[in-house]
């Protein structure tokens, strides 16, 4: 046996000596930027935000006349994941594509915010955001990209607006929440939403990310750190966008108690939205009003969302839908950020927002 | 110091006594998996077998494991015995009193003969402390369970291993490839595990007796805030839910103002309307008017 196969007597592991070289680099490296593609605040609505990014550069054609897009995010993490990084931003590929961007910004929520529901964020601070931007576009519906939960919201929210909205695309989005293989569906079933709410007022993200990571322990903490960091020494633009996610994944908001307290309950445990049952906001949400073109993309391999869950949404459209599905090879992030998708499905994606709606017979 | 602070800060020296052992374990465990050095035996069977170009033998392998089962094993049980230091505490305070192996110290027996029969001024305040212990037990045994899920996912990786060790041996296997196949094989019984029922029922219990004893303890010093005319939970919260519904009210008479000026916007169109109709009828008669 040599020195290395057996380093707990006889030296160190030569994974360890990597290991150290790259915490240093990491050192060196920090804090990393997040977020850079130039945006502009259109309105607060506390505690979200609504956001524009300019085309660039500026003075280029103007696309007030376009359909405006509003991204929309999950309540669980920050959206900058859609633009971590220059070279992996799906929102500047979105505006450089020519489309008008807005992002709504859930925010992090304040202690103040904990008895806000689903009927507060979708038929009042989605809705007034949506208001905004049909008026800045001369009175146009707004497209809709949803991303993971936020795909959700869009499906619910144009269920209960249906004329408010163009195009939807939803990307690694639930819509059943039984299916078998969802783990986390099957860990929230029995949980005691009441007590925990108000127990916890808004749920600490600490304690969301301790779920998360519990998922997938090996792979997000020591694969992570002990075979992938170590691989990425002397490759300062690989660790960046190391530190970049690891940056994102840990830059959690607490999640407001009530709206999780509405959105376990009605989705994860009562699996409302598939089985018709929903209701936000005493208003019946029933995805058969939807008229919309739509395009759903997921990941094959998702542990958070699978494949199921979000395919699902096929057989709840009206069949007269204009819909288009993609499945994409890997996980769930990699449906935002893998080389893969920025170079297929986000090119195919912004060129299906920018067709016109069809007329309005046809939808 | 008085001899019921002696007698207490023995009591508490010995309790980290008893808490400093499992986690040097743990730690230990933890560390040497780390560093490979617990998977050394089994590198060198799969490395004999290799070079007699046969399948490792599984039994081989599984004695290899041994050591590494056990300490497992051992750090679990050591861990779980830890979570039991209240007990004795809840038992001194059933009316049937303490169990013989375990009495109360005798400083606290006045005062737990008291809350047993919940008499006197401060019943309330007892009984909330007796919800309170009995929420920190629950949490304990619900701990206890979710823990041995942990275990058992544990063990099983081991088996795993050995499997697929026996199933997919690798020709020249080295120390890192031996513990990315612990790792994997780790990972696969970790997934197995969270999918089963017995695993999701141990994460909501823990996960609500959790919640539960949190929400006793905050009962309890609410209680004391409150007496002590300082802020509380209960009364942040109230405050909390009237500014809610202020910015509901003021939503919904935002919507109402909003039709209303809709509703006049139209009006006062159709007046302009109305307005433009007679003036062009009253200039028509005029002119109507001078040609006659």
């Amino acid at each position: 046996m040599t020195a290395a196969d057996s380093p707990g007597s006889q030296g160190p592991h030569p994974n360890q000596e990597a290991l150290k070289a790259a915490l240093r680099e990491c050192a060196a490296l920090q804090p990393v930027p997040v977020g850079e593609t130039p945006r502009q605040v259109v309105r607060e609505l506390p505690p979200a935000t609504l956001y524009h990014y300019p085309a660039e550069p500026e003075g280029s054609t103007p696309t007030t006349g376009k359909r405006p897009l509003l991204v929309l995010y999950s309540l669980v993490n920050r959206p900058y994941l859609l633009d971590l990084s220059p070279q992996r931003s799906m929102i500047r590929g979105a505006r450089d594509a020519g489309l008008p961007v807005y992002l709504l910004d859930w925010g992090r929520p304040e202690p103040a915010d904990r008895f806000l529901g689903l009927d507060d964020y979708l038929n009042d601070t989605l809705h007034q955001a949506i208001v905004e931007l049909s008026k800045r576009h001369q009175g146009q519906p707004v497209d809709l990209l949803g991303v993971c939960q936020g795909g959700t919201f869009a499906l619910c929210y144009a269920a209960l607006e249906p004329a408010r909205v163009g195009r939807i695309a939803t990307l690694a989005t639930p819509v059943d929440f039984h299916t078998p293989e969802d783990t986390l569906s099957g860990l929230a079933r029995d949980l005691q939403l009441d007590l925990a709410v108000e127990t916890l007022g808004n749920i600490p993200a600490d304690l969301l990310n301790l779920v998360f990571i519990s998922l997938k322990p090996a792979e997000l903490l020591s694969r992570r750190y002990l075979e992938q960091l170590p691989q990425l020494r002397a490759r300062p633009d690989a660790l960046r966008e190391f530190l970049r996610m690891e940056r994102w994944m840990y830059d959690s908001p607490d999640l407001g108690g009530q709206v999780f307290l509405e959105f376990v309950r009605a989705f994860y445990q009562d699996n409302a939205l598939t089985r018709g049952r929903l209701q936000i906001g005493e208003r019946p949400v029933d995805l058969s009003r939807l008229h919309h073109p739509v395009y759903n993309a997921y990941a094959t391999r998702d542990h958070l969302v699978p494949a199921a869950a979000a395919a699902a949404l096929a057989r709840l459209l009206p069949a007269a839908v204009d819909y288009q599905e993609e499945a994409i090879p890997g996980g769930h992030l990699g449906v935002m950020l893998s080389r893969k998708a920025r170079q297929g499905l986000h090119q195919r994606l912004w060129q299906w927002l920018a067709q016109p709606l069809p007329s309005p017979a046809r939808r | 110091m008085s001899e019921h602070g002696d007698q207490t800060g023995n009591e508490w020296r010995a309790w980290t006594d008893a808490v400093r052992d499992p986690f040097r374990a743990f730690w230990t465990t933890t560390n040497e998996l780390l560093i490979g050095q617990q998977l050394a035996p089994l590198l060198e069977v799969v490395r004999e077998a290799a070079a007699r170009e046969r399948t490792p033998d599984p039994a081989a392998m599984h004695q290899a494991l041994a050591p590494l089962r056990a300490q497992l094993d051992q750090t679990f049980q050591q861990f779980t015995r830890t979570l039991d230091w209240a007990r004795p505490l809840h038992q001194a305070m059933q009316p049937d009193g303490p169990d013989d192996a375990s009495p109360p110290p005798a400083w606290l027996r006045p005062w737990l003969d008291l809350v047993s029969a919940r008499l006197g001024p401060w019943h309330e305040q007892q009984a909330r402390q007796q919800q309170l212990i009995e929420a920190g037990l629950d949490y304990q045994a619900a701990l206890a369970d979710y823990t041995k899920q942990v275990r058992q996912s544990a063990l099983e990786a081991l088996d795993r291993l050995v499997d697929n060790l026996a199933t997919t041996p690798l020709e020249a296997i080295d120390m890192h490839q031996l513990e990315a196949r612990y790792l994997e094989a780790a990972e696969q019984a970790w997934e197995a595990r969270i999918a089963t029922t017995a695993y999701r029922q141990a994460f909501a219990s823990v996960s609500n007796a959790g919640l539960a004893y949190t929400r006793s303890l905050q009962t309890h010093l609410d209680h004391w805030l409150g007496l002590l005319d300082l802020p509380t939970r209960r009364g942040l919260q109230s405050t909390q839910r009237r500014l809610h519904e202020l910015r509901r009210a003021h939503r919904a008479l935002a919507t109402e103002m909003d039709a209303d000026v809709a509703g006049l916007r139209d009006e006062v169109r159709s007046l302009r309307e109305e307005v433009r109709r007679l003036k062009a009828a009253s200039e028509q008669q005029s002119q109507g008017g001078r040609g006659a």
